[in-house]
């Protein structure tokens, strides 16, 4: 019972933690764009991220060793401090990021400037990860982050794609001039889903769980069935966009653009819950970073 | 081995690939006109569906006037922008599409946001908009 729990709890996890603010807005961006045409990225980054905390979950189940302590007693402190101080530069540059996804989720929500709502995105963040505690850091966005099922339920209450928008997933159309723009998309796709502070959170979890090599099961279902249902939220925005917003030639330059997707089929109450999930995506990954 | 041998094919296929794209005159970039005035145009379509859907109910007021800021800032400066963009049209028409985008960026500015005002009036001001740039861009 216990295990079968800890399988669901992973899977949860990974519904809500596979999107932040940056899938959420190069998903909703590539949707609009070129419709379903840039969903083999996310196919391509889910199974990449599957085998990648597979392995680290295995790894540290087995030698009882995370991720970046293994990294740094098999090759040194010089290699490793390379790895860390790339490590600090990217994630900050994305702390940013997530910083003002979240500020921007609460001024969709309040109408307040985002500019003044930065500092108080950091002061929660920062105020969190000093007193909660790692159980809580871990489990308490899952259940918050299943408003993300809010894309797919969106998908199929507008019916799910027209025929012009299936056509589009194996053949995209890209005017003369777009390739760079779509192949930009597709890198950022990649970028935004392999997160290398994943494999860093997953196998410290690991550790923290005290898993060993019983646990190898459990280690496999929750990275194929967690990271592929996490996959379902990040293609079904790309699918909204592609549905609601591209024949509205709308680009989703903004991020308070792509939520106009989910106010389509939901009204008010899809703005709100696209504000949230912009909220709890954006606040997971900075406050599991620390 | 096998891997160097995997290795060596893959450079080959993506040099064929950008030779090919380079013969057949695959066009990887747009001008600096086609994508601002995209880019534009796709801001003023946002705006017309944030001000129907506000109108509708479908949209908060809290919601609208974020937008509505994020577009401002994103249009700040066209005007300029077009004018310097390489594969710009002459002169006069430019000037022509600038005076149709006028009553757009003012809605994007100062959208109606009550019942007492012309909304609907705005909203077709911001999609002639849209469409203008997105034809004057292609």
């Amino acid at each position: 019972m216990k295990k079968w729990l800890s399988i669901l709890l992973g899977v949860v996890t990974a519904i809500g933690g596979f999107l932040d603010a940056g899938t959420i807005a190069t998903a909703g961006e590539a949707g609009a764009k070129f419709g379903l045409g840039l969903i083999w990225a996310i196919v391509i980054a889910t199974v990449a991220i599957i085998l990648l905390v597979e392995m680290s979950g295995r790894f540290a189940a087995v030698s009882q060793k995370a991720y970046a302590e293994a990294v740094r007693e098999q090759f040194g402190f010089k290699f490793y401090a390379i790895l860390l101080l790339s490590e600090i530069i990217a994630e900050s540059l994305l702390l940013t990021a997530e910083l003002g996804g979240m500020a921007i989720a609460l001024a969709l929500l309040t109408g307040i400037s985002w500019h003044w709502l930065f500092p108080l995105a950091a002061l929660i963040v920062a105020g969190l990860a000093w007193r909660a505690p790692f159980s809580l850091i871990e489990n308490g966005p899952a259940l918050l982050g299943l408003v993300v099922l809010a894309f797919p339920a969106a998908v199929i209450v507008l019916g799910g794609p027209s025929t012009n928008n299936w056509q589009t997933l194996w053949q995209p159309q890209i005017k003369a001039g777009e390739w760079s723009s779509y192949l930009y998309l597709a890198a950022a796709i990649l970028g935004a889903t392999i997160s290398p502070y994943l494999l860093y959170f997953y196998s410290s979890g690991a550790i923290e769980e005290k898993w060993t090599k019983e646990n190898l099961g459990v280690n496999k279902v929750t990275a194929v069935v967690g990271m592929g249902f996490g996959s379902i939220s990040s293609i079904a925005l790309v699918a909204l966009s592609a549905i609601v917003l591209q024949p509205l030639t709308i680009q989703a330059g903004t991020l308070g653009e792509i939520g106009l997707a989910l106010a389509k089929p939901f009204g008010q109450i899809g703005g709100w819950l696209f504000a949230a999930a912009l909220f709890i995506t954006a606040w997971e990954r900075p406050w599991k970073w620390y | 081995m096998k891997l160097i041998a995997n290795w060596k094919l893959w450079q080959i296929g993506l040099a064929l690939l950008l030779m090919a794209g380079f013969l057949t005159g695959c066009q990887l970039t747009q001008s600096g006109f086609e994508r601002v005035t995209q880019k534009d145009s796709a801001v003023f379509a946002a705006a017309a569906t944030t001000l129907d859907y506000f109108h509708h109910q479908k949209l908060s007021r809290a919601y609208t006037q974020t937008s509505f800021a994020g577009f401002e800032s994103q249009l700040e400066g066209m005007e300029q922008e077009l004018v310097t963009q390489d594969g710009a049209p002459p002169p006069d028409k430019l000037k022509e599409l600038l005076a149709q985008a006028q009553p757009a960026l003012q809605a994007v500015r100062q959208p109606c946001l009550e019942e007492n005002c012309d909304w609907s009036h705005q909203i077709a001001a911001l999609q002639q908009a849209a469409k203008a740039l997105s034809e004057a861009g292609q």
